[in-house]
Order: C-alpha cells, then structure tokens, then sequence
C-alpha cells in the first residue's frame, strides 16, 4: 500500500470531516481510519502546511482522550510539539492531558510527555516540566530512559531560562556525582552540564574533580557509543589534569577508543588526545602510531565523515614543528570518484606533508591532477605546485620543470594558470628567470583572464632586460589598455612607469604618456586616476622644467625598488592553533578560522593552566620505545599483570582452548593414516569389543 | 544538538521535517538550505547562525539544522546521520531509500527519529535495539520472493536471515516459537550492556562468523606498476545464543602482528576495547542477530600475488592470414584444493577496434582452457566466464583466445565483382549480423561520448580463503548460567573489490 495518497496537501476541513465521520463507530475499521487521518496531518506538517493544521487543535484534542494507542499517542504528542510555536490557546486544556500521560506510568508515554512538556515554550508547560523532571532525578528507582529524558528536559529549560539554571544544573550536578546511579545517567548528566556551560555566555570552565572525571573514564566500556562519544568529548577541556602522570593516565584510557567502529566516538577520543598532549612531558611513538593509523582506517568511510576526519587532519598537521600524526602521502591521494569537496581537502593536506623527501612522489601525483579532466582540479593542482615552489626552497627547479612540462601541453586554462603561478615563482627566485622567460613569452598572445594577464605584464616589465623585444610585448597589451579589466589596468599603469624609468627612450616616454593621459582622462575610475596622478607627478618631478627635485635614479629607486621576499608559512600562529585544537568538531575548527575572527563575540579559548601545563608544545619529545612503564606507576602494574595471566592461551597444555585449526589437523592425520594401518589397528579394536564383553559373559 | 531534521528530495523540497526544539517556522529553514546549498563545499554549511549539516544519499538529503552556539560538536551529528541512513535501509529491506519509500513510511521514520534521537541528541542508532520498540512493519513495495514471511507477523527480522538459514530453520521448525519468545522478551536499553537484552533464548544455540574479504588491486600492466594492492575484511556476525554468553575469538593476525593488526581495524560497540591491547583475543557479548563485529582494511606487499593474477595480454597480427589473435592468460593465486565459485573477468574491446580494422561479417572465434567466453558486443568487452576454476599457487594458468578477421581488402574486392558479374543474389548469412549491430550501438554511443577505460577487470568469489592470510584460530562461547552447548561455524571468502583491474 502506498501512502502517497496521504502525502498531499488538505484543506483542514476535509481532514475534520474525515475524523468525524469515524467518531462514532469504535470499531477496528474506523479507527485505522482516524488513524489515516491523523497521519495526514503529519504529512501535512512535514509539507509545512502549518496555518491550515492549526484549526484542527480541538479534534486533535478530543481523539487524545479517546485512543491509548502508542502510535496516536505519538502523533498526538507531535502535533502538539509542531504547533507549540503558534501559542494557541487550546494548550491550556492540552497540558491536563499531558500530565495525564506523564501520570500514566508506561514508560514510553511519560518519556513523550516530558519532552513534550518541554519542548513547548509556555510558562505553564515549562513550569510542569520541572516540577516533573526533578521528580523523576529525585527517584532513585525510576527506568534509564526516562532519567535521561528528564536531564534534557531540564537542559532545555536551563537554556530557556538562564536564571533559573544555576538551580536546574545544581540537580544534574547531584546525578553525576552519585555513584548510585547507572553508568549511562551518570553520562547523561556529565553532558547536560557541558552543554549548558558551552552555551552560557560566560568563558568557564565546569571543573570537574580528579575523581569524578577518572571515574568517568572508568565507566567508558560500560556505555553507548554515543555516550562514549558524549562523554569524551565532555572530558575534553573540562578537567584539567594537574600531573604528567593524570595526563598519561587519561590517555591510556582514551586509547582504545580509537579502535572504535562509530566515527563519531573515535574523533572524540582524538580530540581528547589531541588535548591532553598538552599536559604530558613525553609521548611515546606507540601513540602517535595509534592515532595516524586510526585516522588512516576512516579514510574508507562515506565521503562526509571522510571530510571530517581530512579536516582534523589538516589541523593536526598545521599545528606543530613535530607532528602528532605520522601518514604515507598516498593515503591522500585524490580519486576520481571522490566529491570535489574532499579533493579540495586532499590536495591541501597534500600541500602541507610535502617535504624534500616526498617531493618526487607529490610532483608525479601533481601533474596527474593537473591534466585532469576537471578543470577546477587541474587549475587548482598548478597552484599548488607553484606554492610548493615558494615554500620548499629545494624544490624549485622540479617545480619549474614540471610548469613548463604541463606548459607544452598548450591547453587553454592550463596556460592561463600557470602563468598566474609564475610571477609568485619568478618574484620568489628571480635568479630563476632565465630558465622559462623565454618560453613564458610564448604564450603572451594566449593568455586571456585577467590575473593571467596581469601576471604576463609584470614578467615582461620585469625581466625587460633580457627580452630584447619587449617593447612590441608590451605593446601588446598597453594598445587595447580601455578595455582592460581594472585589475589589469592597475599593472599596465604601474608597469609602463616602470619600463620608462628602466629604459627612458622617446618610445617608452610616448607610451607613458600615453597611458597616464588615458587613465586620468579617458577612464573614471577614481583609485585608477589618482594614482596615474601620483605618477604623473612623480615624473614630473624629474623634468628640468620642473626644477629637477628628483633625479631620475630616484624615481626608478621609488617605482622600481628592490621587491620584499615573499614566503609561504603554511602554519598558523601558536593561540590560533591552541584554540582551534579545544574546539575539534565545531566549525570553527572545520572552517580553520578561529571563533573571533568570524564572530567578534567570542570569546577565544585557551588552555587552561596547570603545573602539567607544557609551555614549548614543539619541543615534545616523542619517544621510540614504549614509555607506558614511566608513564603511571598503577596503570602500568594492572596492564602487565593482565598480560601475563593471559600471554598467548594457545601454548598453555592446560589451557582448553586449543587452536581449532590443530585439532582438524589431528583428525586429517587420522583419517589419511587408517587406511596403511587399518590392518594393525584390527586386532586392538577385537580386543576393545572383547573386555567389553567380559563383564557381561 | 540538532534543532530540527529534514529528509529533503533532490529538488531539495522537504519529505521529512521533525522540529526537535520547536523553533519558528522550520520550513523555512529548508527553504534558506535551498538558497546555500548550492555555493556550499562539504556537508557543514554555516550561514547567518544556522549550521547546517547534511549528507548525500542516493538523491535524497539528510539534514540537521542547529543554531545553538558555535561551540557544538558536530562530529557526533554527522557520523549520526550516516548511521541513520544505514538504520533506515535496513528497516525497510532495500538497497536504496527513494523519495517513495520515505513516503511511504514517513510514520515510521518520525518514529525512528524519536527513538533515535532524544532532544536531538543521537542516542541509539543499533538496529537490533531499535527494532525491539518500534515494530511498525516497513510498507515496501511487495516482491514476490518474500512473500511467504510477509505473511507471518513476527518474521521482521527472520526475512534478515540469509538463505542458508532460512532452510535451517526450515528443517528445524522452531525457529518461529522462538521469535515468539524472544518478542516477549524485556527488551529495554536501561542496562548496562545496552546492545543485548536479557532472556533471550534459543533451543538450539548458533554462532556464525562471516569473513568476507574484499581485495583491491590496481595494476598498470604495461609498465608492470603495480598501483594499489589492499584487502578490505569484514566480520559479519549473526548470532543465536541464549543467556548472556561470552564469546572469544583469537585471530591468528592478532597473535602474530599485533599493533599492525588493532591499528588498522574498527570493533563494534560490544567488544571490549581496553582488553584488547593487553589480551590476544577479541571478547566480546555479542548483540543479538546481526552485526558487524570488526572491519579492517590492510594493506599487501606490492609483490604479493593478487588472487586472480594477469600474467599475460597479447594482440598479434597476422598481416598474411588477416589475423587478428588475442590472448589473455590469467593464473589463480588461492588454495589449489578451492575453486573460485564466480569469476568473471571482462577484457575491453574498444581500442582493439580503434585501432585494426576488424571485419565483422565473420564471425570471431573463441576458446578457452575453462569456461566460456561472451563477446558483448554493446559494451565492447569480451566477457570470460571461468567459474570453478581451480586454485594454486603459480602452478596452474589459464589462457583465452579470441580471433578476429581483419579486413580484407583484396577479397572484399573480388566479392564485389563477383557480384557484379553473377546474376545471382548474394549467398544468404546465417546467424547474427555482428556488423550491423556494432555500427547500431556505434552510432547510438557517439552522441553521448561516454568515458570508459581500458582496463581489464575482474569479479571472483573465492570461498574458504582470505587473501590476507586470517584465520579464527579459536572461538569459544561461554554463558556462565546456562552452560549450553554451542556451535559456531566459521566461513571465509573473499571477493574482488570495485577496483580491481588491469590497465592494458
């Protein structure tokens, strides 16, 4: 049966009518018939036809009563939840039927109640829902889920009513600190107080205890994955750990959730980590194995999360001198069939593992990408080789090689992308020049857009010296100077004056002028036009008629100066990190800007002080062998004693778990032998069948 | 913390619109998804305080809306809405959600989304759990194989079951009885094992293990690169044990190479992570039906030999004869006593008709040492069926021709003037006219301008054999209470993964 027909938009009437015309009758047809109609106005709902499905309150209403099917009592419950922003004055008689429901005792009833009760912006509801919320905290012998549905309900009213949450969060606090509780509550709660702290305005911090927090780490195997997540991610930041040996302690807690198969839960485990290798004096290689091998493994999930974890990556990466991830370049490869999102992304963390001694590999995966079929990619792919030119000293000479390689392949943007590159390449190394200026000249017919062209532009002004026809170059592009974008106007402008005072021949003073008269004169942009007139002037200067202020050595020093080196730092400055390494898995982090760049607002975030605190993070020693015997002395005896209870099962004779695989073994040889010694096994199996008998004869 | 979700269409029009903290208007929120969407990168867009996240799934997308702080941790929330997607597909017993199966369970799915959600933080996305609370029926358009457990009320998760236990339960007859029990069972996530109820009880006490292997394997074969080798595993389990058992595997990777093995593999919910670095098996309490105990991606040495391996591609041309032979030879690489139950390896044909002159009016010719070979001439590949070939190890190899007739010009020429000076009509063809089809599906491709490679690819199955080499070395089942006996069967396979090719 197709519920299409359900799926369309009503006109509140024709659903009135049909719950009317089944009110009557109470038997089974009917009311799968108000059950339909009721649907329909989910489905209503869900198409956002709001206006029409609030003049159904009171028949939502009466069928309340009448029907104790969980099912209407469900869409009973969404209904109102759905229309809680209208503040109808039917609500009034709603809330008895609520508190009825809360009053029902079947667990699932009374946990859609106290979300309901909560989730409806009313004084009177919300007033219920914590006199209610706290009822259920206060019972010790109240079920699991509706404990935890009364901790949201009191987050959400917490959030509502800021006032009233020092109160609210005083019981959440009780729930977490009783050890009475069940694990999964105690999580709950641990959550509910981070996310009420996280959404106040003020900067604190909860300050958990030592205790409380390590045995919350305790109880991790004993939850939910997402609570696990939950509570990781609420550990983070929240309790400071006061001794290398705390920190080292609280990692080897965190580890083996790495291991996890819910993304979720492994990615709050390395934020934890990532956190907590603040506060430790060493860290041992075991550990940064562990979190790049477990990165590595969700690079197979969906392409979102994949995006998740790529950006993590990013940051970790950025952060330090030393990092805490070590990855094989081709794990970042880009894939055909990958979104673009995530070539993006691939390519940029491309960009920041190269070093000299991965360079070739890079390049080789580089110039794939670059004929790509994806324009994008390609285009994207030629920057980043021109970056890596700027930032690897070493690499230059590769980085021009493969420009010009992809350079003869003349296609169309290709071209016009390089060249862009170039003048960065070029302005970086100009003892470089002499390799490609010649080559680069080629192409000055076919470069079109205009950063491409501005970039030929200041190539040729700049290497005019060694291109004996640089003038007819230049020509080139100084002829058509009107139509020019604004962009390319600017260079043209500047250029010009440049090559005048380089090379003061009648020609280049003619063209000069020419190109000053145009931009004051001809075209109206003001920034265009004042500064032609700041040159103008300048040159004017030099001019005997105008009293020779300035030689012309002089102005060449001003126009023509000796350019500043440019570098590309690929990391971020120290604060910046720190803040964004605290807030993994917000977008913050994702988008790699610190919060109060994007919102001035906030506040930023800080490590919080601590004796364990470590000033210099680059100079983190990452340690070969296993250092977990330094680490915590308790830790480490449990570890060691466990193993040696349990080292290899397999040899132990006494041990009943024998490996499956010998004991096949035994009966293959068995078989395959009774055949060549069926003759002599005969007689033992005569006498067997005789001793047996004896008892008997 | 979701404030409100929507399951949108590819016209991005809403299907599915849950408001979690009753904010205003929430289609309006679908409607300003409509406008960012399109300038986004990545499934995070943050635009005027909202944070919208979203993922693509077969066309339909999966949307949270927040706009509490920018402190929220949206890590939880996307892996959340994979997990809700991967719920909803088994749910409704498809292999993809569409528009109309969204439609025609939206019930069900609001449902879904206050079971899993709780003031839109995800709480439980099990499907063995969840399955126990809500048990309205997916409304799937009927197909006529599972009719039969259509007709039976508790069967939801009997139509799970693969084939091979349907007929076991078949045989036994009492598998339904104990669906009828274990339904009564108290099924509550309020302990604190969350992913296992107690009481549950079978007659007969089963545990299957499932390794199933996926090799990737990316070759240029021209310049004998080898460029990716990889084994994708997985250990699907499916449990019928009563009581609250123990269950142990010892893998013999984890006895060998250890941090190699934990460092590239992910665990399910139930097993015990801490007691894995220091034990060297895996325990765990399993949920009950199915799950998916572990999956791990490893990687091979370069000059490991892939199952099915490439050892030789020839094209000769015989000018003289107007000869065209062609001949691959592959070699097996798994257990001599095993043979592969599909293999299937697809040769292109497109630059070999680039590049000769083929006639097509006679008739290629075929043979193989195994199997058959398929000429599709639409696709333009030689398809070689080699199922049930037998193992070894470099021993053995396999080989395939094909000939194909170039175009002869001189005897086309004398045809034609025999034609011309005979009154009779030309001799009548028998069979397909592979000439005319070929030129049919040219002239329909060249519009259309297609990007296919020239790769040879391979599809196998190879059972009892893991390419890489695991084994369970043992697997214990322990229930304290009840000390039943047990059986547990084990399986392995391994299949080729989508990439697995040759380029030639």
């Amino acid at each position: 049966m197709s519920e299409l027909r359900l799926f369309s938009k009503c006109k509140a009437y024709e659903i009135r009518a049909e719950l009317q015309q089944t009110n009557i009758k109470k038997h089974r047809a009917s009311a799968t018939k108000r059950k339909d109609a009721l649907r329909k106005i989910i489905a209503n709902l869900s198409m956002g036809n709001f206006g029409e499905m609030a003049l159904l309150f009171p028949d939502v209403l009466r069928f309340w009563q009448v029907e104790d099917d969980l099912e209407v009592k469900r869409i009973c419950h969404h209904y109102l939840v759905a229309m809680a922003p209208t503040k109808s004055g039917h609500f009034a008689t709603a809330l008895s039927m609520v508190l009825e429901d809360f009053n029902s005792g079947t667990e699932a009833v009374q946990i859609l109640a106290l979300r309901t009760l909560s989730s409806v912006p009313l004084p009177a509801y919300l007033e219920e829902a914590s006199k209610c919320a706290s009822a259920v905290l206060h019972q010790h012998s109240e079920p699991e889920a509706l404990k935890k549905a009364a901790l949201y309900a009191l987050l959400r009213l917490a959030q509502l009513d800021s006032e009233r949450s020092q109160l609210l969060m005083g019981i959440v606090g009780k729930v977490l600190q009783s050890a009475k509780e069940k694990p999964s509550v105690r999580a709950h709660a641990l959550f509910v107080l981070y996310q009420e702290e996280e959404s106040s305005s003020e900067t604190r911090t909860m300050g958990l205890g030592r205790d409380l927090c390590l045995s919350m780490l305790e109880l991790l195997p004993r939850l939910n994955e997402w609570d696990n997540g939950r509570v990781l991610d609420a550990l983070t930041a929240n309790y400071v750990p006061q001794t290398h040996d705390d920190a080292h302690f609280m990692i080897d807690k965190a580890l083996p959730q790495l291991q996890h198969a819910n993304t979720s839960v492994v990615l709050n485990a390395l934020k934890l980590i990532v956190f907590l290798t603040n506060y430790v004096d060493r860290l041992s290689e075991s550990i940064v194995k562990q979190l790049s091998s477990s990165v590595i493994s969700l690079l197979n999930k969906p392409p979102e999360l994949q995006f998740l974890v790529l950006r993590n990556v990013i940051l970790l990466l950025l952060g330090r001198e030393k990092p805490l991830l070590k990855v094989d370049v081709p794990y970042f490869f880009v894939e055909f069939n990958d979104p673009i999102y995530i070539k993006d992304t691939k390519l940029e963390i491309l960009y920041l593992l190269a070093k000299e001694d991965n360079l070739a590999q890079i390049f080789q995966e580089l110039k794939e990408y670059a004929t790509d079929i994806d324009i994008q990619m390609s285009r994207k792919a030629i920057r980043a080789v021109g970056n890596l030119a700027v930032k690897l000293k070493n690499s230059v000479d590769e980085c021009i090689n493969l420009l010009l390689d992809l350079l003869d392949f003349e296609v169309e943007y290709i071209v016009q992308e390089i060249i862009s590159v170039f003048k960065n390449v070029l302005r970086r190394y100009p003892e470089k020049s002499k390799l490609c200026l010649y080559k680069l000249v080629r192409f000055t017919d076919s470069v079109q857009e205009p950063e491409s062209r501005s970039s030929m532009i200041w190539i040729i002004t700049q290497y005019s010296s060694q291109l004996p026809n640089y003038f007819e170059l230049f020509e080139g592009f100084s002829n058509n100077f009107l139509e020019e974008s604004l962009e390319v106007q600017f260079t043209i402008l500047s250029s010009t004056v440049k090559l005048f005072t380089r090379h003061p021949t009648p020609a280049t003073e003619k063209l000069c002028i020419n190109i000053l008269k145009s931009s004051t004169e001809k075209l109206d942009n003001p920034d265009l036009r004042d500064r032609a007139f700041m040159y103008w002037r300048l040159l004017s200067c030099t001019q005997k008629s105008g009293g020779n202020i300035l030689t012309m050595d002089a102005v060449r020093e001003v126009v023509d100066g000796n350019l500043p080196l440019i570098t590309l730092n690929s990391r971020l400055d120290p604060h910046v990190i720190e803040e964004l390494e605290l807030s993994i898995g917000t977008i913050v982090s994702i988008y790699l800007k610190p919060v109060n760049q994007v919102f001035r607002l906030n506040k930023p975030r800080v490590l919080p002080k601590s004796p364990a605190l470590n000033s210099d993070k680059d100079n983190l020693e990452i340690i070969a062998d296993d250092t977990r015997s330094h680490s915590s002395s308790f830790t480490d005896d449990s570890s060691l004693a466990s193993r040696r209870q349990s080292s290899s099962p397999v040899k132990k004779m006494d041990d009943y778990d024998r490996p499956a695989e010998v004991v096949n073994q035994l009966k293959l040889k068995r078989k395959t032998s009774s055949a060549t010694s069926l003759l002599s096994r005969k007689p033992s199996v005569l006498g067997r069948k005789l001793s047996m008998k004896r008892p008997f004869g | 913390m979701s404030s409100c979700v929507f399951i949108l269409d590819e016209q991005l029009n809403p299907l599915i619109l849950r408001n979690l903290k009753s904010i205003a208007h929430p289609e309006w929120y679908a409607l300003y998804f409509k406008r960012v969407h399109p300038q986004s990168r990545g499934p995070v867009i943050y635009s005027k305080g909202i944070i919208y996240i979203y993922i693509l799934r077969d066309g339909l997308y999966f949307v949270s809306v927040s706009n509490g702080g920018l402190r929220f941790n949206l890590m939880g929330i996307l892996a959340y809405l994979n997990d809700f997607h991967a719920l909803l597909v088994k749910y409704l017993k498809v292999n993809k959600v569409d528009r109309t199966g969204i439609i025609d369970n939206f019930n069900l799915i609001y449902e879904l989304f206050d079971e899993s959600l709780d003031y839109g933080i995800p709480q439980l996305t099990d499907y063995n759990i969840i399955r126990d609370s809500i048990k309205i029926e997916a409304n799937v358009p009927k197909v006529p194989s599972n009719s039969q457990a259509d007709s039976d009320e508790e069967s939801g998760p009997e139509i799970l079951q693969s084939k091979e236990n349907k007929d076991k339960a078949d045989i036994h007859g009492f598998r339904d009885d104990e669906q009828y029990i274990n339904s009564f069972v108290l099924r509550t996530t309020t302990q604190a094992i969350s992913w296992r109820p107690k009481g549950i009880y079978y007659t007969k006490n089963e545990l299957f293990v499932d390794i199933i292997e996926r090799q990737s394997y990316l070759m240029d074969f021209k310049n004998s690169q080898v460029r990716q080798t990889f084994v994708y595993g997985k250990i699907n389990c499916r449990s019928y044990l009563s009581g609250m058992p123990i269950v142990r595997v010892c893998i013999n990777k984890m006895l060998k190479d250890k941090d190699l093995f934990l460092g590239s593999s992910k665990f399910h919910q139930c097993v015990s992570l801490e007691s894995l670095s220091s034990q060297d098996y895996i325990e765990f309490i399993p949920p009950d039906g199915d799950f998916q105990l572990c999956e791990y991606k490893l990687k091979r040495h370069i000059n490991d030999s892939p199952i099915i391996k490439l050892i030789d591609y020839k094209i000769n041309e015989r000018q003289k004869k107007h000869r065209l032979h062609l001949s691959v030879t592959i070699q097996p690489h798994f257990k001599a006593q095993n043979s592969a139950t599909a293999l299937k390896i697809h040769i292109p044909t497109r630059d070999l008709f680039q590049n000769y002159k083929i006639d097509l009016t006679k008739a290629p010719r075929f043979k193989c040492d195994h199997g058959s070979v398929f000429f599709n001439l639409s696709d333009e590949l030689l398809l070689w069926d080699a199922q049930g070939i037998k193992g070894g190890h470099g021993e053995t190899s396999y080989s395939m021709h094909v000939e194909f007739a170039l175009f002869d010009e001189e005897e086309h020429a004398r045809k034609l003037e025999q034609i011309k000076k005979s009154m009779d009509p030309p001799p009548l063809r028998e069979g397909a006219h592979l000439e005319e089809l070929y030129a049919q599906v040219k002239s329909n491709k060249e519009g259309k301008g297609q990007f296919q490679s020239n790769a040879i690819t391979a599809e196998f199955e190879v059972p009892y054999y893991t390419s890489s080499g695991l084994r369970v070395e043992y697997l214990k089942i322990s229930e304290e209470n009840l000390k039943y006996q047990s059986f547990s069967w084990v399986r392995y396979k391994t299949i080729n993964d989508t990439e697995y090719a040759y380029q030639v």
